[in-house]
C-alpha cells in the first residue's frame, strides 16, 4: 500500500502541478509570437473540455486493461504536448499541443486513474484516507509547481522552461511503471459485470446522479474563484485600494494552495470516521457562507486572506469524498470509468464558471449576479448531497 | 488512558513538511511571482 500512494501521489503531483501553472505562460507566449489572449485561452479551455469529455472513456480502458498502460500513454503524451507548445509557431499546432495532448494525458495521469488503483489495492477501511493522501500530493503540486514554473520562466525563459517541463513530464513513464498491478487482470474477482451494465446501474441510481449534480457545483465555483478573484479584487481596487494591491493577489492565491493542501488531506482523515454525503454537504454550505460573508463584509487585505484560506480549506476537498462514496456504493471494478463520468459534471460546472464569470461581468459590469450564483449553486449541492445513500448496492454487497 | 507520545521520525517529518510547506508560501512573494501575477491578473481583465 505505501508504494501505491508514494507512487500515485507523485503521479498526481507531476501531473495536477504543471498544469496548474499554465497560466504563467500566457502573456511571454502570446505576446513573443504576436497571438492575441483568446489563442491562449482556447488551448486551456480545449484541454479541460477534452480531460472533461475523454475521462470516462480513457476510466473505461483503464479498468479494462490495466491503468499502468494507459498512464504510460498519459506520460508520452503530456511530455509530447509540453514540447509541442515550446515549439510550436502557429495557433493551430499550439493549441492541438496543449489542448488536444496534454487534455488527453490529463485523463490517463490525474485522480480518477490513480483512485482506480488505489480502489484496488487498498482495503475499504483506508480507501477514503488514502484518497485524500493522493488529492493532498495533487493540491501540493498545484501549490509548488507555480512559483516553480515562474523560476524557470525567469531563467530560462518560454521555450526552454515548457521543454524542462516536458522532461519532467516524462518523469510519469517510469512512476507508472512503479504503479504496474502485478496481479490485474480484468475480471480481478470483481464480477463478470460488463461496461455497459456498470454505466447504466450507475446512471439509474439516484445517489450516484446526486453526487454528479453536486461535483457540477464544485467544477462551477472552484473555477470561477480561480480564474475572476484576481480581477474581482483589481476592480474594487477603484473604491478600496488596499484590496487591489497585487500582493493581495498573489498572498490569496499562495493561501488557497497552501490550505487545500489541508482540506484534502483532512477530508480524507475524516471521511473515513464520518458519513461522507454529511461531509459533502457541510463542505458546499462552507462555500456558500464563506461568499456570503466575503460579500458583506468590507472588503480588506484581512478579509480576502481569510476567504482565501477558508476557500482553499474547501478547495479540493470534494474529491477523495466524492470518490470514496462512489467505490463505496458501486464497488472498485470499474471507479476509474465511474469517477470520470463524474468528474465529466465537474468540467462542465468548470467550464461554466469561467466562461459565465466573464460573460455576466461583460453584461452587467459586475461579478455580483455570479457570486450570487455560486452561492445558490453551494446551498442545491448542500441539499443534494444530503439523501445520498452511501451503503454498497446490492450486487457489491453480496459480491 | 495514556496517549501514546509521537515518534522522533514523526515529529521530524511534520517539521520537514512544515518548513517545505512555509519556503514555498514564501516563493510566491518573489518579485518575479509578484510581476506574473500581476500581469495575469490584466490578462484575465483582458479575456
Amino acid at each position: 500500500m505505501k508504494e501505491v500512494l508514494i507512487y500515485g501521489g507523485l503521479m498526481v503531483t507531476l501531473s495536477m502541478g504543471i498544469r496548474h501553472g499554465f497560466g504563467l505562460f500566457n502573456l511571454p507566449i502570446t505576446s513573443a509570437n504576436g497571438w492575441g489572449r483568446e489563442t491562449f485561452a482556447l488551448t486551456i479551455a480545449l484541454q479541460n473540455l477534452i480531460w472533461g469529455a475523454v475521462q470516462p472513456v480513457t476510466g473505461a480502458l483503464a479498468d479494462r486493461y490495466g491503468a499502468f498502460k494507459i498512464m504510460v500513454a498519459g506520460g508520452i503524451l503530456y511530455a509530447l504536448g509540453l514540447a509541442g507548445m515550446a515549439i510550436s509557431t502557429d495557433v493551430m499546432n499550439f493549441t492541438l499541443a496543449g489542448g488536444l495532448l496534454i487534455g488527453l494525458a490529463q485523463t490517463a495521469t490525474t485522480y480518477s486513474v490513480v483512485y482506480g488503483i488505489l480502489g484496488r489495492n487498498v482495503s475499504a477501511e483506508k480507501r477514503v484516507w488514502a484518497m485524500g493522501i493522493t488529492a493532498a500530493a495533487g493540491s501540493f503540486g498545484q501549490f509548488l509547481m507555480i512559483p516553480a514554473e515562474q523560476g524557470l520562466l525567469s531563467m530560462f525563459g518560454t521555450q526552454d522552461a515548457l521543454l524542462m517541463l516536458a522532461l519532467m513530464a516524462s518523469l510519469m513513464i517510469p512512476t507508472a511503471f512503479m504503479l504496474r498491478e502485478k496481479n490485474f487482470t480484468h475480471n480481478h474477482n470483481l464480477g463478470d459485470q460488463t461496461i455497459k451494465q456498470a454505466l447504466k446501474e450507475a446512471i439509474g441510481n439516484p445517489s450516484f446522479r446526486y453526487l454528479t449534480l453536486g461535483y457540477f457545483v464544485c467544477g462551477f465555483q472552484v473555477v470561477f474563484i480561480a480564474v475572476h478573484l484576481a480581477p474581482y479584487l483589481k476592480d474594487l481596487s477603484s473604491t478600496h485600494p488596499a484590496v487591489g494591491a497585487p500582493v493581495v493577489a498573489t498572498t490569496a492565491l499562495a493561501l488557497i494552495g497552501l490550505f487545500n493542501i489541508f482540506g484534502t488531506y483532512s477530508s480524507g482523515i475524516l471521511g473515513q470516521r464520518f458519513p461522507k454525503r454529511y461531509l459533502l454537504s457541510a463542505i458546499y454550505i462552507g462555500r456558500s457562507i464563506a461568499i456570503t460573508a466575503f460579500l458583506l463584509l468590507p472588503p480588506t487585505p484581512m478579509s480576502t486572506y481569510i476567504f482565501a484560506a477558508i476557500m482553499g480549506f474547501l478547495w479540493l476537498s470534494t474529491i477523495p469524498l466524492t470518490n470514496g462514496i462512489v467505490a463505496q456504493i458501486f464497488g472498485v471494478k470499474y471507479l476509474t470509468m465511474l469517477s470520470g463520468l463524474i468528474f465529466f459534471s465537474h468540467q462542465l460546472g468548470s467550464f461554466c464558471g469561467a466562461f459565465l464569470g466573464g460573460y455576466l461581468f461583460d453584461q452587467t459590469g459586475s461579478y455580483l449576479i455570479v457570486w450570487e450564483i455560486a452561492i445558490g449553486l453551494g446551498v442545491f449541492a448542500f441539499l443534494v448531497n444530503l439523501p445520498v445513500k452511501e451503503r454498497a448496492i446490492h450486487r457489491v454487497a453480496n459480491a | 488512558m495514556l496517549k501514546r507520545k509521537p515518534s522522533i521520525g514523526k515529529i521530524i517529518f511534520y517539521g520537514f513538511a512544515l518548513f517545505a510547506l512555509l519556503f514555498v508560501f514564501s516563493m510566491y512573494f518573489a518579485p518575479d511571482m509578484m510581476v506574473a501575477v500581476t500581469n495575469q491578473v490584466w490578462a484575465l481583465c483582458g479575456w
